[in-house]
């Protein structure tokens, strides 16, 4: 299936043929849930409407972490089979990843406002996607930091890599961190379960932005392939 | 292989001891960062003290890692690195040794100042041991991340703010253990379970630096 899908002439073709499909798929998904989300969805009894900021924060922080995941895997196969695809896959992830983290960061900064009454605290979660943002900047500034371009990419998948071990180590001792120094006070982790009211219009909308990331990437990777082929070119004649 | 490593290090140090005023610039860097504490905190002793050991970690880990970047850096542009590899010699070898002399020549002369620099800000004295043992041990570790990120770094532009940008992220763990067991010390809990997991986490990336710093040697030679 990999090496199916490995040849670059072959995934243009199949992904360019998939991506008005998802396109449609995206709108649908992404209009209902917008309905589900801020029309439909009621307000919580002690937030009022600010909770609807969660069917945009939650998504994007899951999106955030699983593209990080998702940028290790790729650098491994990049690292281990030299698969140019993974490259350029791990080149189109890295970006649209920050952007969700910081899709993350601003959206729970402008919803911790109202509810919690400050914009920032120090909280393990919070501090562990700042974390994360911050992995994201060192990947996309080493693998852009050479003069020619390609000599950056194994550099950047061991980078890459090696945030994928250390980030769980991050994690936890973050964790650990805060909830040595003051009780957990806000965030009651795993306290608080969802109502179907409330859940229904988070998956959906997760979906929508799971898919919106594919296409986002989806398109990223053909565009690199086509500026790859363009210097090709060049350099040929 | 212990002989390799014997004498790559005895000539790492041979060229570190020899450029005194590399260390004694980077003592100078630690205690003007110091001295930047009583300035903007205010010279209250109090207030300092009670600070004091995250301060001390803040300096000396900011004082290192500008000097990441020169790790391995001389080496590569001198074609030793190249030179080793062809003669088919432990890249990982010549890495272990590097870190190791590296680490011995940034801790030791920090050590040697800490206890002035204690009393400058107001600590206890009875704690400098515990302090200095939780230091060296994040120390240690931190030098093996710089290792990592000044291998991947090599050849790059901008290197040296680049490593920085990379290192400090990687050794969140090792910074917020450190400053809990100066915590502990202070508050006079044990300090034994931090120091433990400091040690595990060094062991650990030893084990794991290694190889991560031959593979991006080789890369960078590869790719020169």
């Amino acid at each position: 299936m990999f090496n199916y899908l490995a040849n670059p002439t072959r995934f243009r073709k199949i992904a360019s043929f998939i991506l008005p499909f998802l396109e449609v798929i995206c709108l649908l998904s992404l209009g209902y849930g917008l309905y589900l989300a801020l029309l439909v969805s009621p307000a919580d009894y002690q937030q009022g409407d600010a909770v609807r900021i969660m069917y945009v924060h939650v998504p994007s922080a899951w999106l955030a972490l699983s593209s990080y995941l998702l940028l290790g895997i790729c650098s491994f196969f990049f690292l281990i089979w030299r698969h140019p695809l993974a490259e350029i896959a791990a080149r189109s992830i890295a970006p649209i990843g920050t952007g969700f983290a910081a899709l993350t960061l601003i959206t729970g900064s402008l919803w911790g406002k109202p509810i919690w009454g400050v914009w920032w605290v120090w909280d393990g979660r919070l501090t562990s996607m700042l974390v994360l943002f911050f992995f994201f900047i060192g990947y996309i500034s080493l693998s852009n930091a050479f003069d020619r371009s390609e000599r950056g990419a194994r550099p950047a998948a061991i980078l890459a890599l090696v945030g994928c071990i250390n980030l769980p180590i991050v994690k936890f001792s973050v964790d650990w961190w805060h909830t040595l120094h003051q009780p957990a006070s806000i965030m009651r982790s795993g306290g608080i379960s969802i109502d179907t009211a409330m859940l229904w219009p988070l998956l959906t909308l997760f979906f929508s932005f799971q898919i919106f990331f594919i296409i986002i990437v989806l398109t990223r990777m053909l565009t690199l392939l086509n500026e790859l082929k363009y210097f090709k070119q060049i350099s040929r004649s | 292989m212990i002989l390799i490593f014997c004498q790559y290090f005895l000539r790492e140090f041979e060229i570190s001891t020899s450029q005194v005023t590399d260390i004694l610039s980077q003592l100078g860097f630690f205690m003007l960062i110091m001295m930047l504490f009583p300035l903007t905190l205010g010279p209250n002793p109090n207030k300092l003290s009670e600070y004091g050991i995250a301060l001390v970690w803040i300096a000396a880990f900011v004082s290192v890692v500008p000097a990441y970047d020169r790790l391995f850096t001389d080496d590569y542009l001198h074609g030793f690195i190249e030179k080793a590899a062809h003669n088919d010699q432990p890249l990982g070898c010549y890495a272990a040794a590097k870190c190791l002399c590296f680490f011995l020549v940034t801790t030791i002369p920090l050590l040697i100042i800490l206890p002035v620099i204690c009393t400058m800000i107001g600590l206890n004295l009875s704690i400098f041991f515990e302090l200095a043992i939780s230091l060296v041990l994040g120390l240690f570790g931190m030098t093996l991340l710089g290792g990592i990120a000044s291998g991947l770094v090599l050849g790059a532009r901008r290197a040296a703010i680049l490593a920085a940008v990379l290192v400090l992220p990687l050794s969140l763990p090792i910074i917020i253990f450190g400053c809990m067991a100066g915590i502990a010390l202070i508050e006079t809990t044990p300090i034994k379970p931090y120091i433990s997991i400091m040690i595990a986490m060094d062991l650990s990336l030893i084990v794991l630096a290694i190889p991560i710093m031959q593979l991006s040697l080789k890369n960078a030679i590869e790719n020169s």
